[in-house]
């Protein structure tokens, strides 16, 4: 237990900025009622940015203390599968928290699906870009 | 490269036949039946049973010859979560296609997406089919 305390206080301590400044980006835009000020396209770039941060959270999670024990030991190829796959599964986990957040609080997050997709597809992009530098930069 | 390709080999013939059985069952009933639109909640255990059986290629993958080359070394535990990740990754890809089947074809009547709840609440059972058998393969891993 106290190994995975260590392994998880890794991230959150060098990486969790990145993600969490681009989720306090996205709810200020949402709940502040700034969704008039950006444009309609914001969410592209932000889902995005969303990848590139999240796998970058992971990518640092894959050097932390005792990061063998809870995400295995990896080549470059597999270490690139890994975080793209992370990403996917974050990405999955987000759209369906703003699904229940929709649902919830009578709000429309998710406007179509072609969108919730277009979330998706942006959001595994970033993440690749990233799997991509830490294959490479790998050792 | 000959490595990879044999390693794809390896892991079609040991977990392939699962995949391409239920999605073959899946083309039939679509196709042959129209069953899903007869039956719209035959959709819940079909991606269900997907995400059991995508989830268990890439457990059986995990076990064949140079897997720790493209999938890494895993203990119980990251072995549950490569798995899960890797479900996820197929559940995404499995909406991307049946979105673009649908944006291709232009049938508004016979959607694989009819919307944003049901493609949700999709990739949710696919997740939990894949979290079944995550977590047997993390619990029968030495």
């Amino acid at each position: 237990m106290k190994e995975f305390f260590e392994f998880c206080m890794y991230p959150i301590k060098k990486a969790l900025w990145a993600p969490a400044a681009v989720f306090i980006f996205y709810v200020s835009v949402i709940h502040l009622g700034l969704s008039d000020v950006v444009p309609e396209w914001w969410d592209i770039p932000v889902h995005f940015l969303g990848g590139v941060t999240i796998c970058y959270l992971f990518w640092t999670a894959s050097k932390a203390p005792h990061a063998v024990k809870f995400l295995g030991q990896h080549t470059r190829f597999s270490l690139f599968v890994l975080l793209v796959a992370l990403t996917a599964l974050a990405a999955v986990l987000w759209e369906i928290a703003e699904w229940v957040d929709d649902a919830l609080s009578n709000r429309e997050a998710q406007v179509t699906v072609a969108d919730t997709i277009c979330d998706m597809f942006m959001g595994l992009v970033g993440g690749a870009v990233v799997a991509l530098r830490a294959a490479i930069k790998h050792t | 490269m000959k490595d990879f390709i044999e390693f794809c080999i390896n892991a079609l013939k040991k977990g392939g036949w699962a995949p391409i059985i239920v999605f073959a069952i899946h083309a039939v009933l679509s196709r042959g039946f129209s069953a899903y639109a007869h039956f719209p909640l035959l959709d819940i255990p079909m991606h269900f049973i997907g995400g059991i059986v995508i989830c268990y290629f890439f457990w059986a993958a995990s076990k064949t010859p140079n897997s720790e080359i493209y999938l890494g070394q895993h203990t119980h535990f990251s072995l549950f979560v490569m798995l899960m990740a890797l479900t996820a990754f197929a559940t995404i890809m499995w909406e991307f296609a049946e979105w673009t089947r649908d944006a291709l074809t232009g049938k508004t009547d016979a959607m694989a997406q009819v919307s944003i709840s049901d493609t949700m609440a999709d990739m949710l059972l696919g997740l939990v089919g894949g979290a079944v058998i995550a977590l047997r393969a993390a619990i029968k891993h030495n």
